[in-house]
């Protein structure tokens, strides 16, 4: 097993080998980061490859600070904000309505689901609250930074996950057996 | 975690952080062609591509000149050539030693003997018989005639008044010094003779100069009927270099599940070297319309239906039923609404094509020939139209643009069959159908995992320029 450095310094010597094996290594990674972030295979297939060309393309500039898989994945998920915003330009229309006696987050267990099914699930999520939820959750990033990343207010960011967590709480509730519900005193 | 997740982000990053998924393998043929297209080597073999054509035509062109620069010190070999008198003059490389074995009614003449002259004009006393005589008059027009300067040669070429002077240039001095050779032998049968024979039909000289000029210039076709082209050169761009300009409208299969089609028109300059073979390069530009698209959801306060307004009621006296005195009222609501919009977009191209060409038929000016290659296209602009919705009575307005986004760049590789008709010794037109196979998606988001194609008329002109 070649190392990430040999890889690295490979691909900067713009070797094709080194580059067709970084790529064997990251893009079954980097796609789960991209369907994530997009609505279907397609799009997220379209971000990887856009993304894998400006890794290539930049990957001179990375001095080996921090993990290298964390430089690629930072460079995907921009690569797919981008992505979103040129095509649909964040949208957060209203997503179907949450009943508003939804129990607490502490009331529920959510029972293992399968992540092709999760996938499935935010994918069904506008393009606006996914980035929010992928953002917030996956990335960890702080309101106050989505809020720039997205030019949105840091209230919106917020109010945004709420409701998203909200829709797809609804969704695994509605695939019977996913999300168990249990009272607070059991 | 069998036991489940306490909360939705639980779950979420418990169950997705580090999942994977194989992506097709049509993802790297991109992402490596994508590469290859930006990448140093690519430029490399473009530069070295025009640098081996370059050496080549340089290399083409002087060895050309050479030939020019050798020509024979005015050495001709002068014989009769049989019982009829007929006679030609043939050009020499031999030196004039080793023809000096010919047999005994052949000389060999040179202007570097000086004597010659004196030798014809004791040849002509001496002998007083044609055919000896006849040869060495001819010899002595030549001795007259020092090489033929370059100019000459430019000049004859340059006037372009049939293919006589060239011929008269090169190979037999001028009439001039003929008519002065007449004048100071007179009743030099022979002389006459030769000066007669240069203007019929037969051909009389075969000269080194010859071969290294286009066979059009040459004797044994200037003489036939004054054909512009000669038949051995119908629908041949001779001479290499060519230029041409064309026009390809193309229609484009984007292979998607809606079977669309689009528009495209392309102009293009290029350079053809070649003969039966030719390389074919040049630029253009490529204007390529599509339809953008978007999705438009508004909502609106709608009526949703009526109902009857009770207003006031009495009871019958007779049967003691109530009787409602109603008004008929609507009933509105806001209503969500989708609608979509398309608008024309037109995307402007820098195209880069190369292609490899093999002329399979030449008859009568016409030339049928296939060719192949690609085209590399760079995006250089484009104008797309935006969604002009307006709605007074909508609450709420959502445009979403769903144009898919067009690559910066893309690679599409061409064939063709192509037919071409001579019209004059340097311009020909073509007409070639085209069919286009693309590299890839011409768009960002993907429509259809399959390439389009396309097909295409290109028309044009060309013309020699060597």
């Amino acid at each position: 097993m070649i190392d990430d450095d040999k890889i690295i310094e490979g691909c900067k010597a713009g070797k094709k080998q080194a580059q067709s094996r970084l790529y064997k290594k990251y893009a079954p990674a980097m796609l789960g980061v991209c369907l994530r972030y997009c609505s279907n295979m397609a799009d997220a297939e379209d971000v990887l490859q856009e993304g894998f060309i400006k890794v290539f393309n930049y990957i001179k500039n990375f001095r080996g600070e921090g993990s290298f898989e964390g430089w690629i994945r930072r460079i995907m998920v921009n690569t797919a904000l981008t992505h979103i915003k040129k095509n649909t330009k964040y949208s957060f229309e209203d997503i179907e309505n949450i009943p508003s006696n939804y129990q607490e987050e502490e009331d529920v267990v959510y029972a293992p689901v399968s992540p092709e099914v999760l996938i499935k699930v935010i994918q069904s999520l506008p393009d606006g609250y996914r980035s929010v939820v992928n953002l917030y959750i996956f990335e960890g990033y702080p309101h106050k930074e989505i809020a720039e990343i997205m030019g949105i207010s840091e209230s919106t960011s917020k109010s945004q996950l709420s409701k998203a967590k909200k829709f797809l709480r609804r969704k695994l509730e509605e695939k019977n057996k996913v999300l168990t519900t249990v009272t607070a005193n059991g | 975690m069998d036991e489940g997740f306490n909360n939705i982000e639980d779950l979420l990053k418990g169950t997705l952080d580090g999942y994977k998924k194989q992506p097709s393998p049509k993802v790297w043929n991109a992402v490596s062609l994508k590469l290859f297209f930006s990448s140093s080597l690519f430029y490399a073999s473009v530069f070295l591509l025009l640098v081996g054509m370059g050496l080549g035509i340089y290399f083409y062109y002087r060895t050309d000149n050479t030939a020019m620069e050798t020509y024979p010190e005015n050495e001709v070999f002068v014989s009769p050539k049989d019982e009829t008198g007929t006679q030609e003059f043939l050009a020499e490389g031999k030196p004039v030693e080793n023809n000096s074995k010919k047999s005994d009614n052949e000389q060999i003449i040179t202007n570097k003997i000086v004597d010659n002259k004196q030798n014809t004009t004791k040849g002509i006393s001496n002998s007083g018989t044609i055919k000896p005589v006849t040869a060495q008059n001819n010899a002595t027009v030549t001795v007259e005639q020092d090489r033929p300067n370059k100019s000459d040669i430019n000049a004859g070429l340059a006037g372009g008044t049939g293919y006589n002077a060239v011929t008269t240039s090169v190979a037999i001095a001028s009439n001039t010094s003929l008519k002065r050779l007449v004048d100071q032998y007179p009743g030099l049968p022979g002389l006459n003779d030769n000066i007669n024979r240069m203007t019929t039909a037969e051909p009389l000289l075969v000269n080194r100069l010859e071969y290294s000029l286009p066979e059009y210039f040459s004797f044994t076709s200037a003489y036939k009927d004054f054909d512009l082209v000669p038949k051995s050169d119908y629908g041949r761009l001779k001479g290499a270099w060519s230029v041409g300009a064309f026009v390809t409208p193309e229609v484009i299969f984007l292979n998607d599940e809606e079977k669309s089609t689009k528009k495209a028109i392309n102009f293009d300059v290029t350079g053809i070297y070649g003969e039966d073979f030719f390389l074919e390069a040049g630029l253009g530009v490529s204007l390529s319309e599509d339809n953008g698209k978007y999705d438009i959801k508004y909502s609106q306060y709608d009526s949703v239906g009526y109902f009857y307004q009770v207003n006031s009621f009495e009871i019958n006296p007779v049967t003691g039923e109530p009787i409602f005195k109603t008004t008929l009222e609507g009933l509105y609501d806001t209503v969500d609404y989708q609608t979509s919009e398309t608008v024309n977009n037109l995307y402007t191209y820098l195209r880069i094509p190369l292609y490899v060409g093999y002329k399979i038929r030449d008859f009568k000016g016409l030339s049928v020939y296939l060719k192949a290659g690609g085209i590399y296209s760079v995006l250089i602009g484009s104008n797309e139209s935006g969604a002009d919705y307006t709605n007074d009575k909508a609450t709420s307005i959502i445009i979403v643009d769903e144009t898919p986004q067009r690559v910066h760049s893309y690679f599409k590789l061409s064939a063709s069959i192509g037919f071409s008709y001579q019209l004059s010794n340097s311009v020909s037109l073509s007409l070639e159908p085209v069919y286009n196979y693309y590299m890839q998606p011409v768009y960002e988001r993907r429509l259809s995992d399959k390439s389009p194609w396309s097909l295409g008329l290109r028309v044009g002109v060309l013309i020699k320029i060597k």
